[in-house]
């Protein structure tokens, strides 16, 4: 167990790394020079933009450059804003990402706990109207684009019935709109794929035992049926969270949450370097954990892959 | 293990987590105005964008301000005189202004504050050009002297300026945010920005600023002029434009603008259309034709042919819905040195086609291929349509991200011609006609260049009287439309939807003013 938990964390801090220096990279070689954008549409003297540049350590060739950023990274330090001038980077991305976490999580469970329930009600119902339904709502979910999903809830819920706010992050009714729109795909995808496994599963021997030795149906469904449905699933959750992740971009942006994801295209926008990177290590970082969960949690479903040292 | 029971906690964890926030507004007046981008500096000598000027016009006070007309306006000045060769300006102080932390506003202040901002590490943006012409200005500046000798402090509030020549833009130069000052107690030492809260002499103190979220100020009840009436304004960092527009039709927004896509919806709207308020802006858009980089370019008749060949007015009405206003000249309406006798181009595609013959390119024959640059695609489709159907000539269009754009105007050496706008930071005709058109200037990015032109741009900036300055620069806008040094499309407006409830919200012709005159009549 030590070892694998070992393992895993080289692996994702050698990740990190990549990832880190991708962006990096990335970010320095598209067109769009910081320090323009910094100075408004001015043409600066040369001696300020040298200046600035040498405080941001900008004259440096980029793998010095890099260097140094993971050097100072390592500590702590993401360096600071280029936008917003002499804030550090953690002091803007902390925030952020307590705000994502808050909305996002329970577009999470939201999209989870739906698609459980839709997916195993289709898999019990089979080829009657209710599948059907629920397999068409889920057709439409995954089919419909985030943009055009958050536009048509806002017009109905917002400005015509007037029953949510348009955008903002203030109070929990704030966060209605956007968690549907980003449960609706990971929800539609999800529920078809534990229609199919729990499809496949209640065909199986153990559940015929199970159902001979006089369980109840729902203690039948729910521990035998669902949770080795599950376990098929369970791999998809982890990519989703990921995906999830990097839907927060598009639906931030529209619902107006300050979150991670609108930072990050704010900070794309503004050529601001060191919160691109910051933004960038943290999507990661969290995606590489929530992949490391699931894989934990499939030894808690199943005995038999527990990992053994 | 996934017990019926612990989805439940989790559920109420997470509902708690989520908590119950809502921000209680007891009685106070709140105006919300929504911004795109949180402000880079809350300091005023660092305002390079829109948005961190408004802020500063809330939180700050200088010398002078512009009011709703744009005429320069003694703000902190109670009187001031100027000698009679027009080089020393005496500025009294009014006694009754205090900066937020509650020390009186004195001449030294500003002595001290200039004197900051010409140290290069401050990336102040007036650092260089209003100081050339401040005795000890330059030398300041380029570190052979520590001190701005032609600034002096009396006494507690007498200010004295030396210029070096008489200039009949100096006051308007103090009536721009970049040139007020903060106290010297509240920029943080070690730090050559200033990333403290802060300290200002204007009509709201600072309250907060959650960067990605908003800016907080409140009325200052110890503002000179009176308290302002809102209580508090809330600047909301929106980035969408489509999301503040549908945060104001629901009521979350008391003030937003209107992007010229949803301006036909929202003009036609029958709530809506009443709540448009219109206000001239002092900005230019124009198609540059850069002579360095399209030798067909320094042939004034293909100019002249560009200019005949395209409709202003469907670039204005069908594609902007008249959020702009078509442009007759170089310098927009309401700036001291505006020409409302100057005619334009008019749309003319036979006349453009004769010119483009006689310039040796029938129908397009042999003219090379065009690129054409532009932060607007429809705007550059239009225009890219307009010169293959009346001209028979071939634009590529590129969209180049805007650091990119602007990268490539001051060099000169990437864009052959292109769409941009020129924005004022005073009112004053030097803007276009002097700082778009001068022979080798760095912001003459069509790199035009005309002898006739500049001796008539020298003589306005020489000129001791304003009457021969305004004659002068008209001489030089005309010559320049004749010689058609570039293609002028159209004056933009701010526009923007008010509650009917708010009052007293005013714009002049560098965009809102401070909230001062606001007030909330439920």
């Amino acid at each position: 167990m030590v070892r694998y938990f070992l393992q895993r964390s080289a692996f994702i801090i050698f990740s990190l790394f990549g990832v880190t220096f991708l962006a990096f990279m990335a970010s320095r070689l598209a067109p769009g020079d910081p320090l323009r954008l910094m100075a408004g549409d001015q043409n600066l003297p040369a001696e300020v933009i040298a200046n600035w540049e040498a405080r941001y350590g900008l004259d440096q060739p980029l793998l010095v450059q890099y260097a140094y950023y993971v050097g100072n990274a390592l500590q702590g330090d993401l360096g600071t804003s280029y936008h917003y001038i002499g804030t550090p980077v953690t002091q803007l991305l902390g925030p952020a990402i307590l705000v994502t976490l808050k909305w996002e999580s329970v577009a999470l469970v939201f999209a989870i706990a739906l698609a459980l329930l839709l997916g195993t009600i289709s898999a019990l119902r089979h080829n009657t109207w209710v599948d059907t339904s629920a397999m068409t709502v889920a057709l439409v979910g995954i089919s419909l684009p985030d943009f055009a999903l958050a536009t048509f809830l806002i017009v109905i819920f917002a400005l015509r019935l007037d029953w949510l706010p348009v955008a903002g992050y203030e109070t929990p009714a704030h966060y209605v709109l956007p968690a549907i729109t980003l449960a609706a795909r990971p929800c539609a995808l999800l529920s078809r794929l534990v229609r199919a496994s729990m499809l496949d599963v209640l065909s199986q021997d153990y559940m015929t035992t199970a159902r001979a030795k006089g369980l109840p149906e729902r203690v039948v469904i729910i521990r035998h049926g669902l949770r080795n449905a599950l376990f098929p699933v369970l791999t998809v959750i982890g990519i989703l969270i990921g995906r999830i992740l990097s839907g927060s971009f598009i639906v931030e942006t529209i619902f107006n949450i300050p979150g991670i994801g609108r930072l990050g295209v704010t900070a794309v926008l503004q050529r601001d370097y060191p919160i691109i990177l910051g933004a960038t290590l943290s999507l990661a970082f969290a995606f590489l954990i929530s992949t490391f969960f699931v894989d934990i949690l499939y030894g808690v479903l199943d005995p038999r892959i527990r990992i053994a040292d | 293990m996934f017990k019926k029971s612990s989805f439940v906690l989790l559920f109420m964890a997470l509902i708690v987590l989520v908590g119950v926030q809502v921000s209680a507004q007891d009685g106070m007046t709140v105006i919300r105005f929504p911004i795109t981008s949180d402000p880079a500096s809350l300091e005023p000598g660092l305002v390079k964008e829109l948005f961190s000027g408004q802020l500063a016009l809330n939180l700050h006070a200088g010398l002078f301000t512009y009011d709703a007309e744009t005429n320069v306006v003694p703000y902190l000045v109670s009187d001031y005189s100027v000698s009679e060769d027009g080089l020393v300006y005496t500025f009294q102080l009014r006694d009754d202004a205090l900066w937020h932390n509650g020390r009186p506003v004195l001449a030294e202040d500003f002595k001290k504050g200039w004197e900051r901002y010409l140290d290069p590490n401050v990336g102040a943006q007036t650092a260089g050009e209003p100081w050339q012409n401040v005795v000890g200005g330059n030398e300041l500046y380029s570190g052979t002297a520590d001190e701005l000798t032609g600034v002096q402090a009396l006494d507690e509030h007498t200010l004295q300026v030396t210029l070096i020549q008489p200039s009949l833009n100096f006051l308007q130069s103090l009536a721009v945010p970049v040139m007020w000052v903060v106290p010297e107690e509240a920029v943080v030492p070690g730090q050559p920005e200033w990333v403290g809260d802060p300290v200002g002499a204007g009509p709201f103190r600072f309250v907060e600023w959650i960067p990605n979220v908003k800016v907080v100020l409140e009325a200052n009840p110890d503002f000179f002029l009176g308290k302002p009436a809102a209580d508090r304004i809330e600047f909301l960092v929106v980035p969408d434009a489509a999301t503040a527009l549908a945060q104001y039709e629901a009521g979350e927004l008391d003030i937003v603008g209107v992007p010229a896509s949803d301006l036909e919806r929202v003009t036609n709207d029958a709530t809506l259309g009443n709540q448009l308020q219109y206000f001239t802006r002092a900005q230019l858009q124009y198609a540059g034709m850069n002579q360095s980089m399209f030798e067909a370019f320094k042939d004034v008749r293909v100019r002249q042919a560009f200019n005949y060949a395209i409709d202003r007015n469907v670039i204005v009405e069908a594609i902007l819905n008249n959020s702009w206003t078509v442009a007759t000249g170089l310098v927009p309406p309401h700036i001291p040195e505006y020409n409302a006798d100057l005619q334009g181009y008019a749309y003319d595609p036979t006349k453009a086609q004769e010119l483009m013959s006689e310039a040796g390119y029938p129908n397009g024959e042999g003219f090379p291929a065009l690129e054409l640059a532009t932060l607007n695609s429809t705007i550059g489709e239009a225009v890219a349509a307009m010169l293959n159907a009346n001209l028979g000539i071939t634009v590529e269009i590129l969209q180049p991200e805007r650091g990119d754009m602007i990268d490539g105007l001051w060099a000169h050496d990437r864009w052959q011609f292109f769409l941009f706008g020129w924005t004022a930071d005073s009112p004053s005709a030097s803007v276009w006609t002097y700082e778009l058109l001068y022979c080798g200037l760095d912001s003459n990015f069509s790199t035009y260049c005309n002898p006739e032109v500049d001796a008539s741009v020298d003589q306005a900036r020489n000129a001791t009287a304003f009457d021969e300055s305004k004659q002068a620069w008209q001489d030089a806008e005309s010559l320049a439309m004749a010689d058609a040094a570039m293609i002028p499309l159209g004056y933009s407006r701010f526009i923007y939807l008010v509650n009917p409830a708010v009052q007293g919200f005013q714009a002049n012709l560098f965009g809102p003013m401070g909230f001062e005159t606001v007030s909330f009549n439920s």
